[in-house]
């Protein structure tokens, strides 16, 4: 199945990205864990979009575009903001409780792919893939991986 | 954000509704900067009408309790619901807050002069 969303960039559209991807998620056939896992990555992908991409300027589009097949769940953010570099990404010290900066972190270890797509010059395009597991168990972190596309 | 807060014996239990993102978060933190203000230092955060949390709201939770460890303070957590308890494993904030059953559990281990 595929499905599309535009969420403008406001706080207040983050409930109506998770329960959109949540609900298709749920209807496809993923465990309740895989649901909260994939419901709080995309509020996070979007939290950052609006924070860092559109840095707090409302009514801005994110584009959420959806496929799931028998395999896997692939989700694409896409933002018409400033690119986003992961290289300047630091993941957070987790013996030291932090004020921010968990955000990237939450979504790297609950997707299985992470990539960062900033190759046709307007935006960012985060994808998002999380393969079928059915155990209910979170993804595998050594399955986790990250790169940019320049 | 619906939030209800009771103040007993120097403890103050918050007890938000719904989800606590960067939509809500801001009235979450508003409200524990004014029991700040008002020298409460420790508090029981009654998380059982939850149903989601992100990184916003663990940061209006880790700002809270950095602030109440500078003095003999602490907060203290109830009746986590199962996506919170995730995040806060994922993040490991579960090794730096206690975890209740109940707010009255919570509350109560403060001990009666706290």
């Amino acid at each position: 199945m595929q499905a599309d969303l535009v969420i403008q960039s406001i706080p207040d559209e983050l409930r109506l990205a998770r329960g959109w991807l949540s609900d298709h998620a749920r209807a496809s056939g993923f465990s309740d864990r895989e649901v909260r896992d994939l419901a709080l990555a995309v509020s996070e992908a979007c939290a950052n979009v609006i924070e860092h991409a559109y840095r707090g300027e409302p009514n801005h589009p994110i584009d959420l575009h959806l496929t799931i097949d028998e395999t896997k769940l692939l989700l694409l953010v896409h933002d018409l903001g400033v690119p986003f570099n992961v290289r300047d990404y630091r993941p957070p010290d987790l013996d030291v409780p932090q004020e921010g900066g968990y955000g990237v972190f939450i979504i790297r270890n609950l997707m299985d792919e992470v990539d960062y797509d900033v190759s046709d010059g307007t935006g960012t395009t985060l994808r998002l893939v999380k393969y079928r597991q059915g155990d209910g168990s979170p993804a595998t972190p050594s399955r986790s991986r990250e790169r940019l596309v320049p | 954000m619906d939030l209800v807060t009771n103040e007993t014996n120097g403890v103050a239990v918050i007890s938000p509704a719904g989800d606590i993102d960067s939509s809500t978060a801001p009235t979450l933190q508003q409200r524990l900067d004014e029991l700040l203000g008002k020298d409460v230092h420790n508090f029981v955060l009654d998380l059982s009408r939850v149903g989601f949390i992100d990184s916003t709201g663990l940061a209006a939770v880790v700002r809270l309790y950095k602030r109440v460890r500078i003095g003999e303070g602490d907060v203290r957590l109830a009746a986590v619901p199962p996506q919170v308890q995730e995040v806060l494993d994922l993040t490991r904030l579960s090794r730096v807050f206690e975890i209740f059953p109940t707010a009255v559990a919570a509350a109560a281990s403060f001990g009666p002069q706290a």
